[in-house]
């Protein structure tokens, strides 16, 4: 696509004078060669130039243009792979590209695009019907960029939003809520609380996560409107959300993996069932070593499960259960009993519409492995419709389950992922949430950081993706323990974090750790060897990127001033290196004053000889200065 | 808690492609960042934090893009730090590279990526592998059933994708060891530290446990194993994917692993070890005529070792010319961009000693600003063999299939930050 410049300088001009020609066909014509040289990426000082005068030339009425060409299929195959030349599609990223090369540009530029996207607005928001996720991922992206400008056409897009938001694909369930919170415009906001509310308890993990932070995002906006819905207390019940995945996780490498499964099942029934079960167990593995654990298990699960099941099952009709295979039927109906327990009036009815589901599949004739399994599942065909008298059915049931732990195995595994999701992101996304919106509260406990909690966080933390550990760590550093007992069990906890690859992760571990700190006896071992475990994390930092090395510099030097003892040690790898940015050299030049003493003040000195002929004339000078500061910090004892 | 909004800008500081997250940050905020780069710059005081106003700018430089975030809060910086790189990182993952073009090519995929690395603020799924499960190059259509959210994403395992099938189950694994050393004038050591770093090439079926033995002297005290032949591990940093608490309870490196390339571990030790390869090194100048330089190397590793691809490069004035050189083996070259000569060795055998002498001249007259004195730097890689003495003592893998899976493992040594300081 090279041209010499000389050629490409005449196009140009060519292009320019065809812009502004009177036929529209013409002017079409060209506004498709410009859009073409802007995707090649032939980005010069022209080109914009032309798209400049494209927006002028296609002012209000001559939009359609723009309008014609999305219309318009054959030169969209030009630009675009052919999957991606839908109508509709081609507009929108004209518009985003437009949006791209336009940016930052003069303001009557900015009043011509608004005044082109006014006009096509209504087909953007038509473009919003399609079953293309990509397309429909750039209309929300157009959206967001063009709502606040446009509060009352931003209106005209919520019914489909409305309608996104309860879409059969969490990925647009998703995608929905998560660009309504980003559409700064109050009208919507309004529109948003319901679908929220839904997706907040919503049966897929990667929505509700989406969900919580779009609580933060709503805050943001009209903060009173959250805490008037309800919000908050919703978010708190999402740090529940945690999953038994965690606490089996202990015990994951057991050979047995089936068992530890089943017990993911078990840990969702609710207490009474529980209870009963504790005895089933451990009459099933009566002499095996497991037993032991398994009494652990269900002590840890006593979880709540909160409202996340509640709404699980409204959506998925009955004869999609069909399609699942036995194992998750299993899940499903035990849910369901759940759910029978909780909320009795519709109990009978959801349960009759579920076991119908496997009827149908003996109907089918499954085979081997999975008949049998299949006869297990089928058990709750006779749950009585007696409520109270479901606990004896669910346990006899899971005893067989337990007793055949063998050939559920194999059908467990399969579908692992539905049987019980670890929602950590949920979790942590609920977290970060909360204290985003607790920052603007400084005095409300809004997180509730209680024991409890913290137990919980700490949970959690062991599975997180390294953005939640970050969230829930720096959430940790706000809490006050109640006294050093407290104080030294969330640091034993804490401290397997600095050996995360993740630098922000052991930054963030060394914050909780450095603020416990205070609360721990000095003279105890554990507050000595909490010491020692500090320095060869912050100093494997400093092989970090530079910027990476430079946040630590600035914190260790904190460090340094309150707890010298950390790193005295180490004062060699403060050393200067000859590539060393400027701005890490200056800070490792300050902290090696800081941490000069009677020990190696020989060897700093030598050091700073040197950096004192070197030829940046600034850092010679900053050299220069401490060597006196250096003098003037030893003056006192020698 | 941390970026508002994250920008894209090509060299000139123009934005490509911005992504604004929060919207408590005018977005036209980002003209001013730009011009206090160069401003800075020029007062030599520039750090990879810019405050304008309120504005925060935090940015990193990758080929000829910066990639900027703003926030007007006490953001965690390291958080954002490494959101960055990891960004980079997911893009070279889509794009093999990362540059201006690139960005523009896939303009509508940068920008669904950007809404699905990070929400409000938040970093949310930034694993490459399982991104690429559901944000493709080609569009989706929704009526085949696919671009459902793949369950890895809110799995506890969210870096490893179920279903994955090898016909042959191998494990590569490579044991790599950096030694960074810094020497300063008169040739006493200053700093001399071993960068380790194990990485793994998995090809193994459905979801394997793992589990790696490394000769650690803390897990041999805690089995009560006698101390010797094992490595004090000083600092170790896993990934993502290894209990660490788990690690910190009995020392036990075990973990899911993800699919294909990435690094399991890595971990530091500041033990003193002898230096690999010494020099010594006499540089005299005579001002107005010539330079004469004389390097000595040896290799202080063991005899049946072999140190591979050895260069040393030793800095000379930026006026020198007339370059000849002496060398006992090996070949020297001039290389006036970079002010060096690179003295090449392609095997250099431990206990072995070579020298080179090289001459240049210099102009009578002389230039007026003065010039720093780089360092000497040496290269090298030494395979089967590592400076600590690590060594992984098994690798157990256990599949519920009951496959039978190999383990390979091999080891190398290599120059770090190796630097000698001249006089």
């Amino acid at each position: 696509m090279r041209h010499d410049k000389e050629s490409y300088e005449g196009e140009i001009f060519e292009l320019k004078a065809e812009l502004n020609n009177e036929k529209k066909e013409k002017r079409k014509e060209a506004v498709k060669k410009v859009i073409a040289a802007m995707t090649v990426g032939k980005d010069e000082v022209q080109i914009e130039m032309v798209a400049w005068e494209m927006t002028l030339s296609s002012r209000a009425p001559d939009a359609a243009v723009l309008k014609g060409i999305s219309q318009d299929d054959s030169p969209a195959a030009l630009l675009e792979p052919p999957v991606k030349s839908q109508p509709g599609f081609l507009l929108l990223s004209c518009l985003l590209k437009l949006d791209t090369v336009l940016s930052g540009k003069s303001t009557l530029i900015y009043a011509t695009r608004t005044s082109i996207s006014i006009s096509l607005f209504p087909d953007v928001v038509n473009c919003m019907q399609t079953d293309n996720l990509e397309l429909k991922k750039l209309v929300y992206l157009y959206l967001m960029n063009y709502a606040k400008s446009q509060p009352d056409m931003a209106i005209m897009a919520v019914n489909s939003f409305v309608k996104d938001c309860e879409d059969p694909n969490p990925l647009i369930r998703a995608l929905a809520v998560r660009t309504m919170g980003c559409i700064r415009v109050d009208k919507i906001t309004e529109y948003l609380c319901e679908p929220l509310r839904k997706c907040l308890k919503d049966e897929d993990p990667y929505v509700r996560k989406t969900a919580a932070v779009c609580v933060a995002k709503l805050h943001d906006i009209n903060a009173q409107m959250v805490e008037d819905q309800g919000f908050l207390d919703s978010l708190r019940d999402l740090i529940a959300d945690s999953n038994p995945m965690v606490i089996s996780f202990c015990f994951y490498k057991e050979s047995n993996v089936g068992v530890v499964r089943l017990l993911h099942m078990v840990a969702a029934l609710p207490q009474q069932i529980l209870d009963s079960l504790t005895k089933e167990c451990n009459e099933c593995f009566q002499g095996k070593t497991i037993l032991r654990k398994i009494t652990f298990f269900l002590s840890e699960s006593r979880l709540k499960f909160g409202g996340i099941i509640g709404g699980c099952f409204d959506r998925r009709p009955t004869s999609q259960l069909l399609n699942f295979p036995p194992f998750d039927l299993s899940v499903f109906l035990s849910l369901h009993i759940e759910k029978a327990n909780t909320s009795p009036p519709q109990a009978p009815e959801q349960l009759a519409r579920a076991t119908e589901a496997p009827k149908k599949e003996e109907k089918l004739g499954l085979q081997d492995q999975e008949n049998s399994e299949h006869s297990l599942v089928s058990l709750p065909q006779n749950v009585s419709e007696n409520v109270t008298g479901l606990t004896d059915r669910v346990v006899s049931y899971f005893r067989q389950l337990v007793t055949k732990t063998g050939c559920v195995l194999a059908a467990i595994d399969k579908n692992r992922h539905l049987a019980f999701r670890c929602n950590i992101l949920v979790v942590a996304n609920a977290v970060a949430a909360l204290s985003e919106i607790s920052e603007s509260h400084p005095n409300s406990n809004l997180l509730d950081l209680n024991p409890q909690n913290i137990n919980k966080l700490l949970t959690a933390l062991n599975e997180c993706t390294e953005w939640g550990q970050i969230f829930i760590l720096d959430c940790l550093s706000n809490y006050n323990p109640k006294d050093d007992r407290e104080a030294q069990s969330i640091c034993e906890r804490v401290t397997p974090r600095l050996s995360h690859a993740n630098s922000a992760v052991v930054l963030s571990a060394v914050k909780v750790l450095m603020k416990f700190l205070e609360l721990l006896p000095k003279d105890s071992d554990y507050y000595n060897m909490l010491l020692k475990k500090l320095a060869p994390p912050l100093v494997t930092l400093l092989s970090g990127e530079p910027e990476v090395q430079y946040v630590a510099l600035r914190n260790i030097n904190l460090i340094v001033q309150k707890r010298p003892e950390i790193l005295k040690q180490e004062i060699k790898v403060f050393f200067v290196k000859y590539n060393d940015p400027i701005y890490v050299k200056l800070e490792k030049l300050d902290i090696m004053i800081r941490l000069a003493s009677q020990a190696n003040i020989a060897q700093v000195l030598a050091e700073l000889k040197e950096y004192a002929t070197e030829v940046d004339v600034d850092f010679v000078r900053k050299a220069v200065r401490a060597i006196g500061r250096c003098a003037i910090k030893r003056q006192d004892n020698t | 808690m941390s970026a508002s909004a994250v920008f894209i800008l090509d060299v000139k500081g123009k934005p490509l492609i911005s992504r604004n997250y929060k919207g408590d940050v005018p977005m036209s905020k980002i003209e001013h960042f730009m011009p206090l780069l160069v401003q800075r710059e020029e007062e030599g005081a520039l750090t990879p934090l810019l405050s304008y106003g309120e504005v925060h700018f935090l940015w990193i430089k990758h080929s000829n893009l910066y990639l900027v975030a703003t926030t007007l809060k006490n953001a965690n910086a390291s958080l954002v730090y490494s959101f960055l790189y990891k960004t980079i990182e997911v893009f070279c993952e889509y794009f093999k590279e990362l540059e201006e073009e690139s960005i523009r090519d896939n303009f509508v995929i940068v920008y669904e990526l950007l809404d699905e690395l990070m929400d409000f603020g938040f970093p949310q799924t930034t694993d490459s592998k399982i991104l690429q499960e559901y944000i493709t190059q080609q569009s989706n259509k929704l009526e085949t059933g696919k671009s459902r959210v793949p369950p890895t994403v809110t799995n506890a395992v969210s870096w490893r994708s179920e279903g994955i099938k090898y016909k042959k189950n191998e494990v590569f694994i490579d044991v790599i060891e950096s030694v960074n050393l810094l020497v300063n004038a008169n040739g006493s050591v200053l700093l001399s530290e071993i960068v380790g770093s194990i990485k793994l090439k998995v090809f193994l079926s459905g979801m394997p446990e793992l589990r790696l033995g490394l000769n650690d002297r803390v897990l041999f005290e805690l089995t009560g194993r006698s101390k010797n032949k094992s490595v004090e591990l000083e600092d170790v940093k896993f990934h993502q994917c290894v209990r660490l608490s788990r690690f910190d309870n009995d020392r036990t490196i075990s973990f899911i692993p993800p699919d294909g390339d990435f690094e399991l571990m890595s971990y530091r030790l500041s033990t003193q070890v002898k230096p690999l390869i010494w020099i010594e090194s006499v540089i005299e100048k005579f001002s107005h005529s010539r330079v004469e330089i004389m390097v000595k190397a040896k290799g202080q590793f063991k005899k049946q070792s072999v140190a591979n691809g050895v260069e040393i490069s030793v800095p000379v004035p930026s006026d020198a010319d007339s370059p000849r050189f002496k060398t006992s083996v090996g070949s020297a070259k001039y290389v006036p961009e970079k002010n060096v000569v690179i003295w090449s060795i392609k095997s250099f055998p431990g206990g072995k000693e070579y020298l080179i002498r090289a001459h240049f001249g210099l102009p009578s007259v002389e230039k007026e600003e003065v010039e720093g004195r780089p360092p000497i730097g040496v290269k090298f890689e030494i395979p089967y063999f590592t400076v600590s003495g690590i060594q992984v003592r098994y690798m157990k893998i256990i599949e519920k299939s009951g496959y039978q899976a190999l383990p390979w493992v091999r080891y190398i040594t290599q120059s770090g930050d190796y630097q000698l300081r001249t006089s």
